[in-house]
């Protein structure tokens, strides 16, 4: 009987591990280092699981950076209005995220703010991200 | 043609791309290949566990194979459809993915110890049908069965993550 309960536990925990992992957002990205930037896109990447958009960011010396952002996936940002055509190659985006933790020019987007004015969350929700 | 060369020739077909821009038909996939996964491996489990002695030790090995396995199979050729349409539409990630390779390494060791189990230890299982706890060649099968799907759906899992 010990032995059974043993093993269950042992398969169960097995199992287990992946589940215990479910941290996709804090895995990679960092919620306490912030980017806030301007940019124009310079390339889009409608996909699965992960939409990704570049944006090339000018700094006050006007050296240009190219910062890559990951989104929700299509349908998590369709059902928030944000469609493969609503981001477009040489439009200027306000971009509000998160860091990659290995300080690479890679970010989480959070809020983005479209010319018009209108702005969408486009990160992951519901993965441990910080809110809307 | 490169390995690598086919995969991006593959994910850029059209069906591999629609896959791949879906809104819908990625998350359908995948939650498919999910749910067959809990009824293929599910099922394989109370086999492998009736193999190893540890339930429903009164009943015999065959009576369970034969309620149970018909189960695995059919959740696994749904498994394994929904796996490819997958690998399809992002096959160069995929292919340069050490998880993906870990989980098709496992995938061929549970196929063999499956394959192995079905033409050898098989055989004489007229000898211990019955017997509350099979013989030890038929309690590793079912031992290593387990620690190998455990490994794919690790593997599996741990994959996703770097997408």
């Amino acid at each position: 009987m010990r032995v059974q309960l043993l093993t269950v536990l042992a398969v169960a925990g097995a199992l287990s591990i992946p589940a215990l992992a479910h941290h996709s957002f804090a895995a990679e990205f960092d919620q306490n280092d912030k980017v806030d930037v301007v940019g124009t896109v310079v390339k889009v990447e409608w996909q699965n699981p992960h939409a990704h958009f570049s944006l090339s960011v000018k700094d006050a010396a006007g050296k240009a950076t190219v910062w890559d952002f990951e989104t929700g996936s299509p349908n998590a940002l369709a059902r928030r209005g944000v469609t493969r055509n609503s981001i477009k190659e040489g439009e200027t985006l306000h971009v509000q995220g998160y860091r990659a933790k290995d300080h690479s020019f890679l970010a989480s987007a959070a809020t983005v703010t479209f010319p018009d004015g209108h702005s969408a969350f486009a990160g992951t929700a519901g993965d441990g991200g910080p809110g809307k | 043609m490169s390995i690598l060369e086919i995969c991006q020739w593959l994910q850029d077909t059209e069906i591999g791309t629609a896959i791949r821009e879906s809104v819908w038909w990625f998350p359908i996939i995948e939650g498919t290949h999910v749910l067959a996964l809990a009824l293929s491996v599910g099922t394989l489990l109370v086999m492998d566990l009736r193999l190893t002695g540890l339930v429903m030790k009164d009943r015999r090995v065959s009576e369970i194979s034969k309620q149970i396995v018909p189960w695995s199979m059919a959740g696994f050729f749904v498994m394994f459809v929904t796996g490819s349409l997958l690998f399809w539409c992002q096959a160069v990630k995929a292919y340069g993915s050490l998880y993906f390779r870990i989980k098709v390494v496992a995938l061929l060791l549970a196929g063999l110890n499956a394959l192995f189990f079905e033409l050898r230890t098989r055989r004489g299982i007229s000898a211990w049908d019955s017997d509350p706890v099979p013989p030890l060649r038929a309690r590793l099968a079912g031992f290593a069965g387990m620690l190998l799907w455990a490994c794919v759906i690790a593997a599996g899992r741990t994959m996703a993550y770097n997408f």
